[in-house]
């Protein structure tokens, strides 16, 4: 008999283990529990006009950098001191896959995190899905919200339908890294703000030679996107419904890159799939690379005092800089709204801004100079004047899909797989419209 | 006719058995069966991750067949990956496990060493590989072009990369064959050896006539788990041939294609649709193994 009890006892505690892993957080009710004594609350005190009285209140935060959770806690810490009531957790998830997959998985629930970072990618397919809040009803009732500090080119790609989704939070931009050490040994002239493109080919030809490359290729999109504006064409129509790669504009640009390649001045698809274009920059094979402001810490590890920053070269139609940016978001089944519009309207302001200027370019425009001094030896001002011509690289629909389709035909073209860059242009042209329309 | 009846005391073991496989049955059931058949569910529908999809039939079944060049080429670089792979490792671990099992000094730390590639994970053997098999600044390629001028470029060149990849799997697998098929030898009987060598037969016909037909139900083991873990080929692709390109394009297996539609483009019906594929195909070779083991299996 005794055995018996034992052995089903062993059972349910091993049942028990099982279930504790697959256990969602009761903290989640209690709060909402606390919701309408919260909003109680502030509805008296906003009558009386103090603030002491609020009940605690709890918002999780979800963001996918690790690097940058400890510019996000000094924001945190900075914003519990102003509300001392109002308490924000971190939850830091590896990688954007995850988070992605984590999102979609929530969304609706309790779970939803308070405040979580977007990206375009993300705004593309969570916007028309509904459930991110519009925040035009709260910056018209903020007068401390200042929405024209911010990047004008972030807010308009987070603005649908008039209707303003996220609060930017940084922004991005390329240039061009090239290595001093290399020149030197060349006895060619370091490229200046201002050059053009025929320049940026003169000297990725005249800094090719044996052992070392002259412009690193890429594999990204958003680096010939920069070429396709700067010869007047772009990725995508106006309205973002259709593509333009193949528009002649376009193609003017995409034909001057895989030129380059063609003559050896830059590296060919075989090389970039065993060494990336990173890679070949920081091991001193490569002169000249184009690449984000988010590979500045990295390049500067690798090259010290020899990296050296210049603007992307002008084309026929001037400079563009693919730029990208994360916001800060809510959701629409929000119970704590109104504490969450003052924590987001506290992450628009330079004072919160100010503080991730280590990992990023704010998305505010009066931290840019300060952003600056973050490595006073390297020409940041390339970065930051690019802000001013941020360009759009997305579709409207099916963003991912599309983005996915041009980069396989810019990989073809890499392999040399058509004869001239207007050959895979209309090929690409095709795959992303039947991505978009599906 | 008739009917046994069961005991009460059995009736109660059986009771007892139940309630101690309750919690696991419980666990396999909700994060495996009943995923399964969600899938099942997913691929009649165009879902996309969010939200809920609307049923469509089996249109993507049909997109897949008749559509989609890719599927075509992931199952082919599939069945050549598999067909390339697992009769080349199962065949070089019986030689060298029976070199294994004799009792030579050192013969532990061999087979320490030859169990070492399978205790890394499969992304670490990938990245060290992809730099080993880089055509510039590689080991392999130094060595081959000191001795032969040649610098064959193994993860670039397209036709090549297919080849690399059974090595490198090769490689990673042969430890664990190694040890099943060694586990296997060392229960053969000494006395058949006695009686061969009484007979006068060599070490070959030994081989041939006792050590391969004993050793023919650790094989047929091995060759049904290893081929389901083919089929599921992931890690390599994507380490070796990244998100897009024609490397990619060259290995890209069943499992990679499911990934592509479903965490990439998003088309999580479309997505569910191919495992259901890949689930039929892996079935159905498992199930003529089952048939063919009859005709070679010795027990």
């Amino acid at each position: 008999m005794k055995k018996k009890h034992f052995c089903i006892l062993l059972s349910m505690l091993m049942a028990v283990t099982l279930l504790l892993g697959c256990g969602s957080d009761d903290s989640n009710s209690n709060a909402n529990e606390s919701v309408v004594e919260t909003t109680k609350d502030s509805e008296e005190t906003k009558a009386s006009g103090s603030v002491e009285e609020k009940a605690p209140v709890t918002l999780t935060m979800w963001v996918w950098d690790d690097a940058q959770v400890p510019a996000t806690q000094a924001m945190i810490d900075e914003f519990h001191d102003m509300y001392p009531y109002i308490t924000v957790e971190i939850t830091s998830i590896a990688g954007m896959a995850d988070y992605n997959t984590k999102m979609r998985a929530v969304v609706g629930t309790a779970d939803a995190p308070n405040v979580f970072w977007i990206n375009f990618n993300l705004a593309k397919e969570y916007i028309p899905m509904g459930f991110v809040q519009g925040l035009n009803e709260f910056i018209d009732n903020d007068s401390g919200f200042n929405k024209d500090g911010l990047n004008a080119s972030i807010i308009e790609t987070y603005t649908v339908d008039g209707t303003l989704y996220g609060v930017p939070k940084d922004t991005d931009g390329f240039a061009v890294f090239y290595n001093k050490s290399l020149f030197d040994a060349a006895a060619v002239d370091y490229p200046e703000d201002g050059w053009t493109v025929d320049d940026f080919v003169e000297t990725a030809k005249a800094m090719t030679s044996e052992g070392v490359v002259g412009w690193s290729n890429s594999t990204s999109d958003r680096v010939y996107y920069n070429f396709m504006y700067a010869y007047g064409g772009s990725p995508y129509t106006e309205d973002g419904l259709s593509p333009n790669v193949n528009s002649s504009e376009s193609i003017e640009g995409m034909q001057v890159l895989l030129d380059m390649m063609n003559d050896g001045s830059a590296y060919s698809r075989a090389d970039l799939d065993e060494m990336g274009s990173g890679v070949a920059f920081e091991s001193n094979l490569a002169a000249m690379t184009i690449d984000g402001s988010w590979m500045i810490s990295e390049f500067y590890t690798a090259l010290g005092d020899n990296l050296g920053i210049v603007e992307l070269p002008e084309g026929p139609n001037g400079i563009a800089s693919t730029g990208h940016g994360i916001a800060y978001a809510t959701t629409t089944t929000n119970p704590f709204m109104e504490e969450t519009w003052l924590f987001l309207s506290y992450l628009g302001s330079d004072a919160a801004q100010e503080k991730q200027i280590e990992v990023v370019i704010p998305a505010a425009n009066g931290c840019a100079s300060i952003w600056e001094s973050v490595y006073p030896d390297l020409n940041l001002a390339a970065f930051t004047t690019a802000l001013d011509h941020n360009k759009s690289y997305l579709a409207v629909k099916n963003a991912t899909a599309a983005r996915s389709a041009f980069q396989e035909h810019l990989a073809n073209m890499q392999s040399g797989m058509y004869d001239n860059a207007r050959e895979a242009m209309d090929a690409a042209a095709q795959a992303m419209k039947d991505a978009i329309d599906e | 006719m008739r009917v046994k009846k069961i005991s009460k005391s059995k009736k109660k073991e059986a009771c007892t058995a139940y309630i101690f496989l309750l919690p696991l049955l419980a666990g396999v059931v909700m994060f495996f069966i009943i995923p399964i058949i969600q899938s099942f569910y997913y691929s009649l529908t165009d879902y996309k991750g969010i939200g809920s999809g609307s049923f469509i039939g089996l249109k993507n079944y049909i997109t897949l067949f008749t559509n989609d060049i890719k599927f075509m080429a992931e199952a082919r670089n599939t069945l050549v990956y598999v067909f390339g792979s697992i009769p080349v490792t199962i065949f070089l671990a019986l030689l060298i496990a029976n070199l294994l099992n004799s009792s030579i000094r050192g013969v532990g730390i061999y087979r320490v060493i030859y169990f070492l590639p399978n205790v890394m994970m499969g992304a670490v053997v990938a990245m060290v590989w992809k730099w080993l098999l880089n055509s510039r600044y590689g080991l392999l390629d130094a060595v081959l072009d000191f001795l032969f001028g040649i610098r064959p470029a193994w993860l670039s060149d397209t036709s090549l990369t297919m080849f690399s990849m059974c090595m490198i799997s090769v490689w990673s697998g042969l430890g664990y064959c190694i040890v099943i098929i060694l586990a296997g030898l060392q229960s053969i009987g000494t006395t058949y050896y006695e009686a061969a060598k009484i007979d006068g037969a060599n070490a070959f016909q030994r081989f041939t006539h006792i050590t391969f037909p004993m050793v023919t139900p650790t094989i047929f083991f091995l060759l049904i788990t290893r081929i389901i873990a083919a089929f599921n080929q992931f890690d390599l692709v994507y380490m070796l041939g990244g998100e897009e390109g024609p490397v990619q394009e060259s290995i890209r297996t069943l499992v990679f294609g499911i990934f592509k539609s479903g965490f990439t483009e998003y088309r999580m019906g479309y997505a569910s649709a191919k495992a259901v594929i890949l689930f039929l195909i892996i079935m159905i070779i498992t199930f003529f193994q089952f048939l063919g083991e009859k005709k070679w299996v010795n027990y």
